[in-house]
């Protein structure tokens, strides 16, 4: 089992240093950012599905679209602090506790169980790049 | 070898692969993404937060 452990590795850490090695800090965190922004349109075209279908309240969607409008604006802040290379420290912290919002003021109040557990796992996909990105500039630091 | 035996030593494989292939996943990720510009991938995000943004005003009466 171990053999077969460090042969993993070995796979693992040659896939990245032939693919990763020349991965700058803005890079990664244009990457992030773009994979946050595609996670952010998957949430929203499924919300808006979910109350077509008739399983999100109108007043649910409300609430919900007006936090996602939020959390999209937290993202455009983001990315024009990227672009101008300013220090996006505050943005990913606006972006995190916006999308933090997006469950507490909206998915986790929507009744339907099912569509529920959905939108909380379109969200957990979007906490993901804000994940990474926390950690490029706030936990590893510049 | 009993069944219990190989059930065990399965569990343990897939739970050495399913770390690599994400591990994988990502790197693949990084790699298709080398071809792209940074311009161009904050351009993309800027333009499907833009897409958000449109849409959710849309929704919001």
């Amino acid at each position: 089992m171990t053999k077969r452990r460090l042969q993993v590795s070995a796979v693992l850490v040659l896939a990245i240093a032939l693919t990763g090695a020349s991965c700058d800090q803005k890079r990664a965190a244009a990457v992030a950012l773009n994979d946050f922004a595609s996670a952010l349109v998957a949430f929203e075209t499924g919300e808006i599905a979910a109350h077509k279908d008739g399983f999100v309240s109108d007043q649910e969607h409300q609430q919900i679209q007006v936090v996602v409008k939020q959390v999209a604006q937290a993202g455009s802040t983001l990315t024009t602090t990227l672009k101008n290379s300013q220090d996006p420290t505050t943005a990913i912290t606006s972006a995190i506790d916006a999308v933090a919002k997006l469950n507490d003021a909206g998915v986790l109040h929507v009744k339907n169980q099912e569509t529920k557990t959905k939108l909380t796992a379109l969200v957990l996909a979007l906490k993901a790049p804000l994940v990474t990105l926390q950690s490029l500039y706030i936990k590893g630091g510049k | 070898m009993d069944n219990l035996d190989t059930a065990l030593k399965l569990m343990g494989l897939v739970e050495e692969l399913v770390p690599s292939g994400v591990g994988l996943v990502n790197a693949l990720k990084t790699a298709h993404s080398q071809g792209i510009t940074v311009e161009q991938l904050l351009a993309d995000a800027q333009s499907k937060f833009d897409q958000v943004a449109d849409q959710a005003s849309k929704e919001i009466k």
